[in-house]
């Protein structure tokens, strides 16, 4: 059809049109070639296909009939019955912003099962949506979470309209089913909780909604709360600015819009937060925080910018009805009243600032006010934490709005309460003014540090961006601001090793905190603030597997501790001693590891009551010592007591954890349908809670694989361990602990698999690792001795296996394991004929 | 299903490094066969849509054989390549099989999850594309290439900028002229008078 030649030369105008920008330029190429008339053509025709939309479907004869086919059958409506997908219309249940949707069910009648259609205007989707929503949709499917409307399915029917699938929620609008159920304040805000927790978990996938009104919340009959349209809004908002303000406005609500959507910026974390605060304000005193909206639309906006919220006890007076909303709430007008204002006034307000950088910095900050609120504690909004006040000050000083400066604010008021260090917190100070004198910073920084300490995911002007890549932006800024041996400079280390600790990024966290211990050592700092220093270098060590600096640095805080009284002191003193016994754990020194857990506990049980997540935590480290020591039963026990505890917390992540455990147990014990069952909740629950290239997820499929391959589960196990592989890779040095265990596991799939040629480096790589800095007796070492001996045997080296099996049920059996299953599978081999050496000149103790 | 010889997926992925077209065959048949036993799967389960997620079906198959490589091997760009042509075999075949069912008797057609060219995914399409996709391979192998690492494996933009070490941005310009261009050799809008 084309010589290579001629393709050439069209493919080379062609591509320099699609190049050009302006129409005159396009022209001029054109025309340069105008007495290749052929070419000329086949260009053009080339042009006309690219402007062809990828959602249109294109026939192969004329791709104009298509586009009007296309465009007819976008008026065609959709009517029950209509199959779509895999699904049958039943009838439509309302019309959205969004489009119409309908009670659908599946059409092939595998399941038996009801959802909720959703067609999306097809006019509002660009081209660029369209890609978008097919790449979204799956991050959408993925987010599982009990209080969040499942999305199902999606696509675009055989008519090219677009359509989502989603759980569909029998209940009512939360508004509705609040003044039904006639709830008091203190029921309501429990349900706005439960619908913040959701929207916090979104955000932690940066997820978010930006469309939070009564109608997208509803309970159900149970009770629970379920929001609708996750990240819908998001998924339909346009790609260029001048998009984005325009059509996110026709689709939001504008009554529940944030003051940013409503100025036509892109949506962030903190526009969930303020949705969050209009809510819990409507269910609180009966009354819309914004005025019914009307047109013209721009003046009501300009109106909703500029007039503040009145307060909720304000508001309760304006209506008529002031008597039934009170009675709705089972409490009298002057009750409520009373209710409305002071801590609840200060936290609507807090979470309905105009500024979102006046907000609370995360929805969970505001579960946590709310929370406190509904403990009678104090709450946050009222006394104004640091952030906000430095916020309010860098507001009123646009000029210092700098990183350096609301680090100088910040410790402004820390030297306040630390007389001793005031001297050289001031020279500081004027060496972190000066800088920020020479910096000319905008707004973003201010906001941008706040944000960085208080939530793991934001956008910086409206784009997407990693907490990493801001990190590495925040530690790049601090060497360029702050001098090196400032105490800002120490400050600032601090923070954000802190957060790239608990991002679990530990070479990067670990050089951080080494700079800020090394500066408050220097400085002769604050003895408590020093400890704390210490503690947060001696994680990053104990992360990264360097044991012995982390051991000592945990001495040394254990040293300061023991002599505070103080509350924070002993609570200290619990984690430093939880902590220490880890690292003796990790030496394979298992009677010092078990008599620090059994004293952490004991204090945790003092300090925090016996139904506290502390204590769930001691219980679990205590489950994992005696594991270690072989004591199944008693670790059964205490696992048993912390899942108990965390399921009442709702702590899933730690759940997460703890069924993993419970799991490791169960299996040790026998018990192989709880082992399989504990550890698939456990990996699937871990799965929903923490991004793909997360440890804890690749600690979780460790975990699995373990189960699994004492199950002999061995295709499934391996691919696991791959996975976890990868992500280990990703955040740890190629001879990390786990990895030794990885091996072990691999090495026990190879001769399950009848390959123990390859077991045997993977055994012998994992031993030599290991024992680096585990003791011979440690449990991973004798298993893995135990593996090697079977790989021996199986590779025709009886003698040399029979070495490693006397010697590892000599230690088995001596002093304090009664892990039976590996004793009997030592003593299993030493029994059978293969291993039978001539002279049996070693007899077991025990045996 | 054949099992390579430990390293011999290495070895191979070396040699295809190195430019060896027989190393890149025998690629892509082992290839072939995981991708075409998790796609007999994935239809099995989604019956009646017959919905092939090419994307999901070359990720997993390429974690799987990535699992077998030396960890030593850092290039992911050969292995995609190599993928990208299996999963179009798989596709193909599948396709064949639909249209010889088809004109046996009633058959439901087959649809790939992603459909990135926009001419649907039939399976005449599918077959129509693959001879297209030939005479491109033919004329520019490169943008060949993306069109059967878009169309038939489901890989992002992304993921082709990462596997080629290009950006993101060319990417983006190949694939315009990749599609046009399919799009032209489909024979969508050829005029009668067309001779070159």
């Amino acid at each position: 059809m084309f010589t290579p030649e001629r393709f050439a030369e069209i493919d080379q105008l062609f591509e320099k049109l699609l190049e050009a920008g302006s129409a005159s330029e396009k022209e001029a190429l054109l025309s340069a070639h105008r007495e290749d008339s052929t070419l000329v053509r086949e260009v053009q025709r080339l042009l006309e296909l690219d402007r062809l939309d990828e959602t249109t479907v294109v026939s192969r004869q004329s791709p104009e009939a298509t586009t009007r086919r296309f465009a007819a059958s976008l008026a065609d409506e959709p009517r029950a019955d209509d199959r779509i997908g895999a699904y049958r219309l039943v009838e439509p249940i309302g019309r959205g912003g969004m489009g119409i949707v309908w009670r659908a069910e599946r059409a092939d009648g595998v399941f038996e099962q009801q959802v909720a259609l959703k067609f999306l205007s097809a006019g509002s989707l660009s081209q660029s949506a369209v890609q978008r929503f097919q790449r979204e949709r799956q991050i959408l499917a993925d987010l599982s979470h009990d209080s969040i409307a499942r999305l199902l399915d999606g696509g675009v029917d055989d008519e090219g309209r677009p359509f989502l699938v989603m759980e569909l929620v029998d209940g009512s609008s939360i508004v509705e089913h609040c003044d039904r159920e006639r709830l008091p304040l203190d029921a309501r805000l429990r349900l706005v909780i439960a619908a913040a927790r959701a929207v916090q978990a979104a955000h932690r996938r940066l997820i978010v909604h930006c469309d939070l009104k009564p109608a997208n919340i509803l309970v159900t009959s149970e009770g629970i709360v379920k929001l609708l349209d996750f990240g819908i809004a998001e998924l339909l908002g346009g790609d260029s600015i001048e998009e984005t303000g325009g059509l996110v406005l026709r689709r939001l609500t504008p009554e529940y819009a944030s003051p940013e959507l409503l100025a036509g910026d892109t949506a962030t974390t903190s526009s969930d937060v303020y949705q969050l605060g209009l809510l819990a304000y409507e269910l609180a005193c009966g009354q819309r925080a914004r005025p019914r909206v009307e047109e013209p639309l721009e003046g009501w906006i300009r109106n909703a910018l500029t007039d503040p919220i009145p307060p909720a006890h304000e508001a309760l007076g304006r209506g008529h009805d002031a008597d039934s909303i009170a009675t709705r709430r089972r409490t009298t007008v002057a009750g409520l009243r009373r209710q409305l204002t002071g801590d609840l006034d200060a936290i609507l307000r807090r979470a309905t600032e105009a500024d979102p950088a006046d907000r609370y910095a995360s929805v969970d900050a505001l579960v946590r006010d709310l929370e406190r609120l509904l403990d009678h504690r104090a709450v946050d909004a009222r006394q104004g934490g640091w952030a906000y006040r430095g916020r309010k000050l860098v507001r009123r000083h646009p000029a210092i709005a700098s990183l350096a400066s609301l680090l100088l604010l910040l410790l402004v008021g820390l030297a306040d309460q630390n007389r001793r260090a005031r001297q050289a917190r001031e020279r500081a100070e004027r060496q972190a003014a000066a800088s920020a004198a020479l910096a000319v910073e905008k707004q973003e920084v201010a906001d941008f540090l706040v944000s960085l300490l208080t939530d793991t995911s934001f956008r910086l002007q409206g784009e997407k961006v990693s907490v990493l890549q801001l990190l590495r932006r925040g530690v790049e800024r601090a060497d360029q601001e702050l001098p090196a041996e400032s105490t800002a400079r120490t400050e600032i280390d601090e923070i954000l090793g802190r957060v790239y600790y608990q991002l679990g990024s530990f070479p990067q966290a670990l050089e951080l905190l080494d700079q800020s211990v090394a500066a408050r050592r220097a400085y002769q700092e604050d003895p408590a603030k020093l400890a704390t220093s210490i503690l947060l270098l001696a994680w990053a060590h104990g992360a990264l597997g360097h044991h012995q600096q982390a051991k000592a640095l945990l001495h040394e805080a254990r040293q300061h501790y023991e002599t505070r009284t103080d509350p924070a002191g002993r609570q200290a003193l619990a984690e430093v001693l939880t902590r220490l016994s880890y690292i003796h754990g990790m030496q394979g020194e298992l009677e010092p590891m078990l008599e620090l857990r059994q004293k952490s506990l004991t204090l945790r049980r003092q300090l925090y009551g016996d139904d506290h997540l502390e204590v769930a935590q001691a219980l679990n480290d205590l489950c994992f010592a005696y594991r270690d020591l072989g004591q199944y039963t008693q670790a059964r026990a205490d696992c048993v007591e912390a899942l108990k505890i965390r399921r009442a917390h709702q702590l899933w992540v730690e759940v997460a954890r703890t069924e993993l455990n419970l799991a490791l147990v169960e299996s040790a014990l026998g018990h192989v349908t709880a082992a399989q069952r504990l550890s698939l909740i456990g990996l699937e629950r871990t799965e929903e809670l923490f991004p793909p290239d997360h440890f804890r997820r690749a600690k979780a499929l460790i975990s699995r694989s373990r189960v699994l391959v004492g199950l002999g589960a061995v295709d499934e196990a391996a691919s696991q361990l791959r996975r976890a592989r990868e992500v280990y890779a990703f955040h740890f040095p190629d001879d990390h602990r786990d990895l030794a265990l990885v091996a072990r596991l691999e090495a026990e799939i190879d001769l399950q698999r009848g390959r123990p040629g390859d077991a045997l480096p993977r055994l012998e790589w994992a031993l030599e690792t290991l024992r680096r800095d585990h003791d011979e007796n440690q449990h991973l070492i004798l298993q893995t001795r135990t593996v090697l001996a079977e790989a021996l045997l199986a590779t025709g080296n009886p003698t040399e296996a029979r070495e490693h099996l006397v010697d590892v049920e000599r230690r088995l059996a001596v002093g304090r394991s009664d892990d039976e299953i590996w004793l009997r599978r030592v003593r299993g081999h030493l029994a059978s004929p293969a291993t039978t050496a001539p002279a049996r000149s070693v007899v077991p103790r025990n045996g | 299903m054949p099992e390579p010889a430990p390293g011999e997926l290495t070895r191979l992925l070396h040699r295809h490094a190195a430019g060896s077209q027989e190393a890149f065959d025998e690629l892509v048949a082992l290839s072939y066969d995981r991708l075409h036993q998790l796609a007999r799967q994935q239809l099995r389960r989604s019956r009646p849509s017959q919905t092939l997620d090419t994307a999901a079906l070359v990720h997993e198959v390429y974690l799987r054989l990535a699992g077998e490589v030396d960890v030593q091997w850092q290039d992911r760009s050969h292995f995609y390549a190599v993928l990208s042509r299996a999963m179009r075999f798989v596709v193909v075949d599948h396709a064949r099989r639909r249209s010889a069912e088809k004109r046996g008797g009633g058959a439901s057609p087959l649809t790939l999850e992603t459909d990135r060219l926009g001419i649907g995914s039939d399976a005449e399409t599918v077959l129509a594309v693959h001879s297209a996709l030939d005479q491109l391979a033919a004329l520019d192998s490169r943008l060949a290439g993306i069109v059967e690492a878009r169309f038939f494996a489901g890989m992002t933009e992304a993921e082709i900028a990462a596997s080629l070490h290009v950006s993101t941005r060319t990417v983006q310009r190949d694939w315009r002229r990749a599609r046009a261009w399919l799009l032209r050799l489909l024979g969508a809008a050829t005029p009668a008078d067309v001779s070159i």
